[in-house]
């Protein structure tokens, strides 16, 4: 009995360590934004309003739309929701209102993915994606890689990143375990279906060759199918490969290395099916390839390999709500971590150490920053050698180089600094 | 915008009632999938994913197949464009299904005057450059299995099972 006890309380532990093992919010909040931008770019064109103008006599329910006695709706409105579902991907994928963003883009996504279902042939490159959506709308995948995290950057500047926590951990992973789900299954039915004769038959061989009859909701890309299947044995093996992929790929799940080669294995396999079936699982791959990396990870090992060398030195007016948000701002931004800054007010006396031209009511009256090269730049000129060393400011760097833009940005900064001058910028809380 | 030069300072913690929240999607998630491996069907939008789980050595394949008529022409009519919003698969299955469910043959005739609306529509839009065509016609049709798939356009055995002419609508069984 007290055995028992023993495995339970493990088992039990073991259960909340896979789903609240702590983890920062880096990892959660990328996938975040690959998973809704993904979404967003796949789905760009797909016009779900056509369902609404087929005629009644292809209606055939599933069980849970005939059940509720749902309906499809008028094609107008069709139209309207999927703009609504379209832009609430967008901003959940910036991470701009994203809470509300991500549960709109399910409720939303879940009928027009539903709506298809109803008109003869349920299909399988869907379901997944309602699930994660479900999942992520209720998560706090809002908390890194996102404009709301920036914006309460600005607005808390003394306030840090979130510490590692549970929250960031589950989503993920119930994303595993659905994706997981999906391989067993299918591995199972194959042995409940047909057994070992799936893999010693010539039913492989044959799926191949018929894929080419416009068997599936589009044909294979190329015809090396027809030619694998001139070859009983590679047909066969290419058959065992998949069951067995299917089939122990809960190892995922719990083994880092199986991961390694089972989740690349996984996407080959649907790729492969595409390429020489036709089946389009674009939505499986998406969701493979966002949601097992360790971001993280990968994100630090990517920095590692950038020169760790100082770019750019801001000095700022700390004392200032406006400079202090927007040097909080910076700071998120600044993955490869090019950029140091030093505070006027509280390290003063380090500043004239360095830069010796600098008066401390120059710096007080413009945001000044000291480039790579050791070039003096100021106000919006800081903000475009900032620019140059932050990763998101290299998508505004031909913009920033604009003509008039020079004349504009420098307009703009001596317009905000004046107004912070005015007493317009407060000191948030907590930084007094 | 990870905050990765950043200190982590505030702890986000998950209380009780979230922890039972989340076990509840899990739940939830887990459950509806592992019903319906189980039971081996689909429980939209949870799934046994039972595609391609059969044997299959048939030497044959048979399916519906939908062309277009131009005077004496018959073209396939298998790309999405001009089944839209169907594709290939999705408008031979449903149409099986109100075949099977309709004896006297008016459902599939109904439903193959909408596929021609819905093409000709299509076509005056500009969504495809599909010719004017005057009719559609559903077939049955049985190939035999060629390794190199030379027989797609030449079927073995072809029976007409029904016809849509917008003028002059019929059926043939």
């Amino acid at each position: 009995m007290h055995r028992v006890v023993l495995a339970a309380r493990w088992l039990g532990q073991r259960w909340l360590n896979f789903w609240f093992e702590p983890s920062g919010p880096a990892t959660l909040g990328f996938c975040r934004l690959l998973f809704f931008g993904g979404l967003f770019f796949l789905y760009l064109f797909e016009d779900f309003s056509a369902w609404g103008r087929v005629a009644p006599v292809f209606w055939k329910p599933i069980w849970l739309v005939g059940g509720w006695q749902l309906t499809v709706l008028d094609a107008s409105v069709i139209a309207g929701l999927q703009v609504v579902w379209k832009t609430s991907l967008a901003l959940a994928a910036v991470g701009l209102f994203t809470r509300a963003g991500m549960a709109v883009a399910f409720v939303a996504g879940a009928y027009l993915f539903t709506l298809s279902q109803n008109f003869g042939q349920v299909y399988h490159y869907e379901p997944f994606l309602i699930l994660a959506m479900g999942g992520l709308a209720l998560s706090r995948a809002a908390d890194a890689w996102s404009l709301d995290t920036l914006a309460a950057a600005y607005r808390k500047p003394s306030h840090d990143g979130p510490a590692p926590s549970g929250e960031y951990t589950w989503p993920i992973r119930l994303v595993w375990v659905v994706v997981t789900l999906v391989f067993v299954g299918a591995g199972i039915s194959k042995l409940r279906h047909a057994g070992p004769t799936w893999v010693m038959s010539d039913t492989m061989k044959t799926l191949l060759i018929r894929a080419y009859y416009n068997f599936s909701n589009t044909d294979p890309l190329v015809s090396w199918g027809l030619s694998l299947a001139e070859w009983p044995l590679a047909a066969r093996a290419m058959a065992a490969a998949a069951l067995l992929l299917e089939l122990t790929f809960v190892l995922a799940l719990v083994s880092r290395r199986a991961r390694w080669i089972l989740v690349p294995g996984a996407i080959g396999m649907v790729a492969g099916i595409r390429v020489l079936m036709g089946p389009t699982f674009g939505t499986f791959l998406l969701v493979n390839v966002v949601f097992w990396p360790p971001w993280s990870t990968v994100g630090r090992r990517l920095a590692a390999l950038v020169p760790q060398k100082e770019a750019v030195t801001v000095f700022f007016d700390g004392a200032c709500g406006i400079c202090a948000g927007a040097m909080a701002v910076v700071r998120r931004l600044d993955l490869l971590r090019r950029v140091s800054m030093l505070d006027v007010v509280r390290d003063w006396p380090a500043i004239p150490t360095r830069v010796p031209m600098l008066t401390r009511e120059m710096c007080l009256n413009e945001m000044h920053a000291v480039t790579a090269s050791g070039a003096v730049v100021r106000g919006f000129h800081a903000y475009r050698a900032l620019a140059w060393v932050v990763p998101l400011g290299w998508v505004l760097i031909p913009l920033l180089y604009v003509p008039g833009v020079n004349w504009l940005g420098e307009r703009t900064y001596r317009a905000i600094a004046a107004r912070r001058h005015r007493a317009a910028c407060i000191l948030p809380q907590g930084r007094a | 915008m990870t905050g990765s030069g950043t200190r982590p300072s505030h702890a986000v913690s998950i209380t009780r009632a979230r922890r039972w929240l989340v076990h509840a999607v899990i739940v939830l998630f887990v459950g509806g999938q592992l019903y319906a491996i189980v039971r081996a069907r689909d429980y939209w939008p949870f799934s046994n994913y039972g595609m391609f789980s059969y044997v299959d050595e048939s030497q044959t394949h048979n399916a519906l197949r939908l062309f277009r008529i131009r005077g004496s022409e018959e073209l396939p009519l298998l790309a999405f464009d001009h089944l839209r919003p169907f594709d290939q698969a999705r408008i031979t299955t449903v149409l099986e299904l109100i075949k099977d469910s309709d004896p006297s043959g008016s459902k599939v005739r109904a439903a193959l005057r909408d596929i021609w609306v819905r093409y000709e529509e299509g076509r005056q839009a500009g969504r495809h450059r599909g010719p004017l065509v005057d009719g559609v016609r559903l077939y049955t049709v049985e190939w035999k299995l060629d390794p190199f798939a030379r027989n797609v356009s030449a079927p073995e055995q072809r029976d007409l099972l029904a016809e849509f002419r917008p003028h002059s609508d019929r059926l043939s069984r």
